[in-house]
């Protein structure tokens, strides 16, 4: 009521100030002045209006203005531009005013992106982290998207490999969906779907907001269930022109690399092996004591093995083959403009080097932002984005091939020509080294990328907006690759060159329309935000491949170019075409600043789902309560925000290949020779499955915000529940119906977690502030239901099982070793307890120093019921950034822990029995019984078929992630160069990882080739 | 005002006006053909006709189907690097392991691509009535074609597993709770599309063998076998589903249909048995022997030869691969493996004769592993033609001491002795004398010596080899291959000796010496014809012959034994026997003619050729000749092992599984 009243006293003046205003006209008197800015520089094109009139002007480039009041006494002068504070100044008979405008960045609330919009960090109902500019900014990676990793709760990011250019894994709150790439996460760059692989300066980032619950995902409708990530691009801001400069280098040096045996310790491993073959001729193990003379017999025609032994001359293959990389970026930007129209340009240039020769990537981007308002009615602007990447790859076996390689041999003559088969125990193991050979692999992929959008603002009245974006997303890419007979993939076989060129041709458009309309009333208790959209997507993609043999030649210089030296030519071409189209609709209703309430409803209908199947339905609802704006609370004065948040939804999925509706042929002929000619055909391949619908995802989220002692400790708690249905699955169908996998929505997940963000100020002093930011997450996933009464389906050591996690491994459980004569206990064991009974394990199962396999339900036999669950996804995540002043000092140290989950190792299995060298691996002799691995002189026979029990390793780590120390240059030095701003820094990335597993980063996953970096940074940020 | 309102009419008019686009969310599939279209064209049909052969590529000439129907049984024992170990040590369980290439039996993958194929065949019986532009003939022969083959997958499918679902056409819904049909009825089936492909033959009076395809003749030549399947291993009057054979005697229609295609003149015999197994006449139209066979092509640099991809496919919706052990070479290159499982370790594993960088073997790679330095002379030989035939020792199988002890016993009189061992190999001309350890080697680098080592003679074939070549008795000795004479309880050494008894030093001490890594092979499948392009041979191009017309004899003496006519049994044996007699020689039989001596023929002629486990089983004595004859097997077989594991994907998938035979979805009793 006090409201109420308190306006109307307003109304009444200003309609009091305009009838006097009308009447002073008379009293001409000019008034002069200078804007400047917040740095005293003189604003050019601000707005100098006398306030309630049409009176108005410009500033000149020296920031004057010069404008006659109708009443110089109490004529109000309104200085506004956009980006800045506007002030209202009454003139008072002054003749001259200049005026210092503030920028209004700072003042203004925070917002946060949500989809189709943006809300004040306040009126948030949802589930939403953010992370900011300063953070993206600290990403010295080729792909951005690293930047999140330990800085949002519920997002687990992962990166597998070192390759220059390498991939994420993101999953956010678990997995839900059974196939990998359907949990992946909704990326949108400024609106648009993007891809994960983040090509964008990560300066050129104003902010990344992670959209978490359904409420907040709905209105993506099939593309929500798994989290949307919705990254916003800088624009320019009105006033002085922002020039800003930052560069780094980063050495990469290879770390945590899984090691192989060296020298002395494989001369042991033969020897060992050669007394076990001995003793197993005798059947008394530990007896046998050959001479390393009578082991290392083998040779080249350049070396003896006894030789290599005898002066140490041994080859570190892993070291050969590794080398430090160097990585380079360079980021200028330009942004700035007027009231009407602010730009923001930007250059990049990367150049990232992996960790072992040709192993690089080469990436420009140029980005151009612009905005412009037209009248008070139209607006119109543009985010455009254009990549060039030229990226070269290594054969990814060409790693695994120098692991194997023995030690006790020589990469090279005395004369320096490479060896092209070093291994003198197998001819056939062909030397790492020779793709190095100038010209001899090129696996090189170039690509072009566009990506951008145009958009006009339409505001007919106040509080309506009608927005119609339309944005293009063009990429071509050229893979080329080239392996001469002398390279590793065909050195063996089959010994001829090969060629393989593809295009790629990529098209998405995406057409947005939306209309926003905001009301208050009630006096303004009451706020009403409402959305109406509409929104039309399609992607087209293309591929032309040719490939084939050349012969046994070299084409070092014409490689992949020359597509007519292919000798037996085979094309292949796709083409696949998928369109969406949606309607949506948001309400947003606030009441008192203290109820909040959300809504919203998507339909989404898809070109790849089944025809009577195509259209979903995608409502969300969400409540929140800002307690600490309750007056019983608003005294409490340690309380500074308390919100409370509740929110209810459905989110679709459609991971569906498009035809998959469809019966088709394959597309890759049969051949068969009849006639003396080789008739080719096309035999069926997918069944169509005419009932495939959306995925969908139902999910209530609880969560609250608050912040205590002046805001010192603030931070938000979030509890989710989630239920997916109608799983989007390669079913596994009986292979006697003939096609053993149908694309089906087949089941049932449910998944709950909890996500703690917390920012505490540990110390504020004048020169020194400590302040920590702490995530935390952890999450369970389970399959509640498969198809038809089904309860597994596994495939290999992986699949799924109705009652266990999402991911898992099934496999047997290893128990170290037999010992000699241990096996024949067992079963006479076995046979006591089971009476009657027939042992059934295979024929070389048991023999010393093989693995022991645990037969869980001790039936004499190993089957898959004697197989264990391990599930995969880690338990905890957590994450602290601790960030330190000093004066002009900062230091920010990153910490990064992951808990829970088991990896399957690969180096667990890296033991190539007979001719090559093994994983540094403890191993079965006589007199080390109580080892994991088997022993070297054993048949490979019980290894073959049980190894892989021995690769399941739990995945936790600890690391330090990033250690960053930071010294911006005093401001009064800075401002004679005219410098706005000058950041020196220096970081350790990735330097110290503490995990179970020696020499490996488990958040690798457990595979083992390629191995990640550490990185030593340097940089620059400059801002003029 | 006015503006304004124009304004947001024609927003909405934009927002109303996109779905009157239909069509939108309508699909069209431009680079991937309907079934419909495809087949109505003369190409397309003809393509899926031929493709009806292209699985039959996943099982003859490949390492696992190789494994599933010749070993495990009396004639071979696994080697060192043998990717099958517990199939043949009948350890096999019904996992299914699917890309493990390191030891799967592949029951699962074969369940799936005999399901695919017989799909691929039912596909063709659908579309070849409908195609308008190829004309009657060519429809006759085209269903004639696809009859043969449905018949020949199924065949194989009910020796394999029994009792199986059975797919008369192209599914149109997944069937989850699929029906067990009885073994009867499969073999009424079979010979059902046998007798509908022989009449479409004669109808289309295609009756040739010069294309690789099914012909009249081979379809009366699968149509003996099946009789003869049928008749031994459900019994001679089995048939009742099928009207044609209820009541009638099996092996007196197997005797005629095999009379009927020796007597045709389709195929005739060569004077030199070797000339079958010559690379020479590897092309299954051009031998002379050969009724019907799989065909590769000559091609094998590019994926003309491949088996087609599998119907199961990733997550992603990519078709998946079968594995290699079926693949041989994976999706780019294809052909037969035949060559490569019979080998021992020849080069790998000859460091006594030479080594230490003065080798006398080396596999030829190409130009640069095709010479070798004589040690004694410094002549650069050239040696690709005489070692390339060896291929690659991939140690997979060797010959059971039944099998070298039967070929040996007629050595003097039979060719099948010499064609079909290896005993020994040679090293290349112009490396005389060129080892260290052996420093009168002459053209012999080992041999395989079928004698107790121990015995008088072996001891004096020792004494001449010693300084010569290095010797492998079959028991005893220096370096015996097996541990004992005996075919009940031998088994291949694994290890050999740290100190040679004969020379005293360490030359033997490498387990690639011992019995299961070197050992005589099988010459039949090598490709014994240098061929400088693809020296690796790592792969072949050779036809697997499935019928031939030695098989046709041996099917009518056994259905002639069937019927009570022992004494003609006898005599079709020895017509057999006779041509493949040395010139000169007497090899023919006497005495009472059992199905042991029909066993025994069947292995002198046919061993290696993927017959074997079938017959053992077919005549039940698959359980008692392995307990007799191959100690690697003998201690877990018992009557189960009569048929395969269903694969376990499949029972994970079916809704009507049961734990009772012959309700609902079974496994077989035992597994």
């Amino acid at each position: 009521m006090m409201k109420m009243k308190q306006s109307f006293l307003v109304k009444v003046c200003l309609l009091s100030l305009l009838v006097i205003l009308t009447g002073a006209q008379l009293f001409a008197q000019k008034v002069t002045g200078v804007v400047v800015d917040d740095s005293n520089t003189p604003l050019p094109g601000v707005t100098v209006v006398v306030k309630g009139t049409t009176n108005g002007t410009i500033t000149d480039a020296e920031g004057r203005f010069s404008i006659v009041p109708g009443d110089p006494k109490n004529d109000i002068l309104s200085f506004s531009f956009v980006g800045l504070e506007t002030k209202e100044i009454k003139i008072n008979g002054e003749k001259v005013i200049n005026v210092q405008l503030k920028s209004s960045i700072l003042e203004v609330e925070e917002v946060v992106a949500i989809g189709y919009g943006v809300v004040k960090k306040r009126d948030l109902t949802g589930s939403v982290s953010s992370v900011k500019s300063d953070d993206v900014s600290k990403a010295t990676s080729s792909n951005a998207m690293q930047a999140m990793q330990a800085r949002v709760p519920g997002l687990d990011i992962q990166q597998s490999d070192g390759q220059a250019g390498a991939a994420l894994k993101m999953t956010l709150r678990g997995h839900r969906s059974l196939t990998d790439e359907a949990n992946n996460p909704l990326i949108l760059v400024d609106g648009v779907e993007y891809g994960s692989t983040l090509d964008i300066n990560p300066s050129d980032i104003e902010s990344m907001d992670i959209l978490k619950d359904v409420s907040s995902t709905a209105i993506y409708g099939t593309r929500g269930a798994n989290g949307v990530i919705l990254i916003t691009t800088k624009h320019g801001k009105a006033g002085k022109t922002k020039v800003s400069f930052s560069a780094y280098l980063s050495s990469n040096s290879p770390t945590n690399v899984p090691q192989v045996m060296y020298g002395d310790k494989e001369v042991q491993r033969l020897t060992d092996k050669a007394n076990y073959q001995a003793d197993a001729v005798t059947g008394n193990y530990g007896t046998s004591n050959l001479t390393t003379e009578q082991v290392l017999t083998e040779s080249l025609a350049d070396f003896t093995e006894i030789g290599i032994y005898q002066d140490k001359s041994y080859t570190n293959w892993l070291d050969l083959i590794l080398q430090n990389g160097l990585t380079q970026n360079y980021e200028v930007s330009v942004a700035g403009g007027n009231d009407k129209t602010t730009f923001n340009f930007s250059l990049g240039k990367m150049y990232d080097e992996g960790l072992m020769k040709d192993d690089k990537m080469d990436r420009y981007n140029v980005k151009v932002n612009l905005d412009s308002k037209i009248s008070n009615i139209f607006k119109v602007g543009t985010n455009m984005l254009f990549t060039y990447k030229n990226h070269d790859a290594r054969n990814s076996s060409v790693f695994g091939q120098a692991m194997k390689m023995t030690t006790i041999s020589h990469a090279y003559t005395a004369e320096g020509v490479l060896i092209p088969n070093p291994n003198p125990r197998y001819a056939a193991h062909c030397n790492p080294l020779l793709d190095e050979v100038d010209g001899a692999y090129k696996n090189n992929a170039e690509s072009t990328r566009f990506f951008g959008n145009a958009y006009m603002e339409i505001t007919p009245m106040k509080n309506l907006t009608f927005k119609t974006m339309f944005a293009l997303d063009r990429s071509n890419i050229r893979t080329g690759i080239y392996q001469d007979y002398q390279s590793v993939a065909r050195f063996q076989s089959p010994t001829t060159s090969y060629i393989s060129s593809e295009y790629e041709n990529k098209t998405g458009y995406t057409w947005d329309n939306t209309l926003n309309y905001t009301t208050k009333f009630g006096s303004t208790k009451h706020e009403l935000t409402g959305l109406l959209g509409q929104s039309m997507k399609q992607d087209l993609y293309e591929e032309n491949i040719t490939q084939g043999e050349a012969g046994k030649e070299h084409y070092y210089t014409s490689l992949f170019y020359d597509l007519s030296k292919i000798t037996t030519e085979t094309s292949t071409s796709k083409y696949v075409k998928s369109s969406m189209m949606s309607y949506f609709g948001r309400l947003n209703y606030k009441y008192d600043e203290k109820y909040l309430l959300t809504a919203s409803l998507r339909s989404d209908g898809s070109s790849v789902l089944a025809k009577g199947h195509k259209w979903g339905y995608f409502p969300s609802t969400a409540i929140a309560w800002r307690a600490s704006e309750e007056s019983f609370l608003k005294s409490t004065s340690w309380l500074n925000n308390l919100k409370a948040r509740a929110s209810w939804g459905i989110s679709g999925n459609a991971i569906v290949d498009p035809y998959s509706t469809l019966t088709t042929l394959s597309n890759s002929s049969v051949y068969y020779y009849l006639g003396a000619t080789n008739i080719s055909g096309n035999i069926p391949s997918v069944m169509g499955n005419t009932d495939l619908t959306w995925e969908k995802t139902a999910s209530l989220d609880f969560g609250f915000d608050f912040g205590i002692l002046n805001n010192r400790i603030s931070g938000s708690v979030d509890y989710y529940i989630s239920h997916t249905s109608d799983l989007l699955y390669r079913k596994s169908a009986p292979a006697s119906s003939v096609y053993p996998s149908v694309l089906a929505n087949i089941g049932k997940t449910k998944g709950h977690g909890l996500e703690v963000a917390l920012n505490t100020l540990v110390a504020k002093t004048k020169n020194f502030s400590w302040d920590v930011n702490w995530t935390y997450s952890t999450s369970t996933d389970e399959i509640t239901e498969l198809s038809d009464g089904v309860t597994r389906n596994i495939s290999g050591t992986t699949g799924q099982i109705v009652g266990e996690p999402v991911l898992i491994y099934y496999d047997y459980e290893s128990d170290g070793c037999w010992g000699v004569g241990e096996y024949a206990t067992y079963k006479a064991d076995w046979a006591t307890r089971h009476p009657g009974g027939t042992i059934a394990y295979a024929s070389a199962y048991g023999a010393p120093g093989t693995i022991k396999i645990v037969d869980r339900n001790d039936d004499g036999n190993l089957t898959d019921d004697d197989k264990k669950v391990y599930n995969r996804s880690p338990k905890h995540i957590f994450g602290m950034n601790n960030s330190f002043t000093y004066k002009d000092f900062s230091l920010s140290v990153l910490l990064y822990a992951r808990l829970g989950g088991y990896i399957a190792y690969d180096m667990n299995t890296q033991l190539n029995y007979e001719s090559a060298n093994w994983g540094d691996l403890d191993y079965w002799t006589p007199t080390n019984l109580n080892a994991k691995f088997p022993s070297p002189g054993a048949a490979s026979t019980t290894f073959a078929s049980y190894g892989s029990a021995l690769k399941y390793e739990k995945a936790d780590f600890f690391k330090i992630k990033d250690i960053t120390l930071a010294y911006n240059l005093p401001k009064n030095l800075l401002s004679r160069a005219s410098i706005e701003r000058l950041k020196v820094y220096g970081s350790l990335k990735n330097f110290f990882t503490f995990s179970g597993i020696d020499n490996y980063d488990p958040e690798r996953g457990g595979s083992i080739s390629f191995p990640l970096s550490k990185q030593v940074v340097v940089g620059v940020n400059i801002e003029f | 005002m006015k503006n304004n309102l124009y304004i947001i009419l024609a927003a909405m008019a934009l927002i109303m006006g996109t779905p009157s686009c239909t069509d939108y969310l309508d699909e069209d599939n431009k680079a991937g053909a309907t079934a419909d279209l495809a087949y109505s064209t003369v190409s397309g049909i003809q393509g899926l006709v031929s493709s009806c052969y292209s699985f039959s590529r996943a099982w003859y000439g490949k390492e696992a189907g190789l494994g599933l129907s010749e070993m495990g049984t009396d004639l071979f024992y696994y080697g060192y690097d043998n990717k099958q170990k517990s199939l043949n040590s009948y350890n096999i369980s019904s996992v299914s392991l699917d890309g493990n290439e390191s030891d799967n039996a592949c029951l699962d993958q074969y369940w799936e691509a005999f399901y695919c194929a017989v799909d691929v065949c039912n596909t063709a019986l659908k579309y070849v009535p409908l195609n308008t532009l190829i004309g009657e003939k060519v429809q006759n022969q085209y269903m004639g074609e696809a009859y043969f083959m449905r018949a020949f997958y199924y065949l194989h499918m009910v020796n394999i597993w029994g009792a199986i679902p059975y797919n008369s056409e192209p599914p149109t819904t997944i069937v989850t709770d699929p029906t067990r049909v009885p073994e009867e009825v499969v073999y009424g089936n079979i010979l059902s599309d046998l007798d509908k492909s022989i009449a479409a033959f004669q109808t289309a009076n295609y009756m040739i063998k010069t294309d690789g395809r099914a012909n009249y003749w081979a379809s009366r030549a699968l149509k003996a076998r099946t009789l003869l399947y049928a008749a031994s291993w459900l019994g001679k009057n089995s048939i009742t589903s099928n009207s044609d054979y209820s009541g009638k005697d099996l092996y007196a229609l197997a005797k005629a249909e095999a009379e009927a295609v020796i007597g045709s003149g389709v195929a005739s015999f060569y004077d030199n048995y070797a000339d079958t197994w010559s690379m020479n006449n590897e092309d299954v139209t051009k031998n002379k022997e050969a009724i019907w066979g799989v065909t590769y092509s000559s091609d094998i640099s590019t994926n003309v030869n491949c088996i087609p991809y599998r119907y199961r496919t990733e997550a992603s919706g990519k078709q998946m691969s079968y594995n290699g052990l079926i693949t041989r070479t994976g999706y780019t290159r294809g052909g037969s493996a035949m060559l490569l499982m019979f080998v021992s370790m020849w080069n790998n594993g000859a460091t006594d004769l030479g080594g230490n960088g003065k080798e006398t073997f080396v596999r030829v790679l190409g130009a640069t592993t095709s010479t070798i330095t004589n040690i004694k002379t410094g002549a650069v030989v050239d040696v690709a033609a005489t070692y390339s035939p060896y291929g690659r020792g991939f140690t997979r199988y060797l010959p059971s001491v039944y099998l070298w002890k039967l070929l040996d016993k007629y050595r003097a009189t039979d060719q099948r002795t010499n064609a079909t061992l290896l005993e020994a190999y040679t090293i290349a001309p112009g490396l005389e004398k060129s080892s260290k350890l052996y420093p009168n080697i002459q053209d012999t680098a080992i041999y395989y010596c079928p004698l107790d080592g121990n015995s008088t003679a072996g001891k004096a074939k020792q004494a001449w080899a010693k300084g010569r070549y290095r010797i492998q008795f079959l028991n005893n000795g220096d370096i015996p291959v097996f541990t004992s004479s005996d075919p009940a309880t031998a088994l291949p050494t694994e290890a050999a000796k740290a100190k040679s008894d004969v020379y005293g030093d360490a030359r033997y001490n490498s387990y690639k010496i011992s019995g299961w890594c070197s050992y005589p092979g099988i010459k039949k499948f090598l490709d014994n014809v240098y061929n400088s392009t693809y020296p690796t041979n790592d792969i072949s191009y050779r036809d697997a012959i499935v019928m031939r017309l030695a098989e046709m004899y041996l099917i009518k003496a056994e259905a002639e034994l069937g019927t009570g006519n022992s004494s003609n049994a006898l005599a079709t044996l020895n017509e057999l026997r006779a041509k493949r007699a040395i010139t000169g020689k007497d090899n023919s039989l006497s005495g009472t003619v059992d199905i042991n001596t029909i066993l025994d023929e069947r292995a002198i002629e046919l061993c290696g050729e993927q017959q074997r486990w079938f017959d053992l089983k077919r005549t039940k004595t698959l359980v008692s000749r392995v307990k007799a004859y191959n100690a690697q097997g003998a201690a877990n077989i018992k009557d189960i092992h009569y048929y395969r594991p269903i694969p376990q994907a499949q029972l994970d998938a079916v809704t009507n599984l049961s734990t009772i035979v012959g309700t609902g979805f079974w496994q077989n009793a035992g597994y």
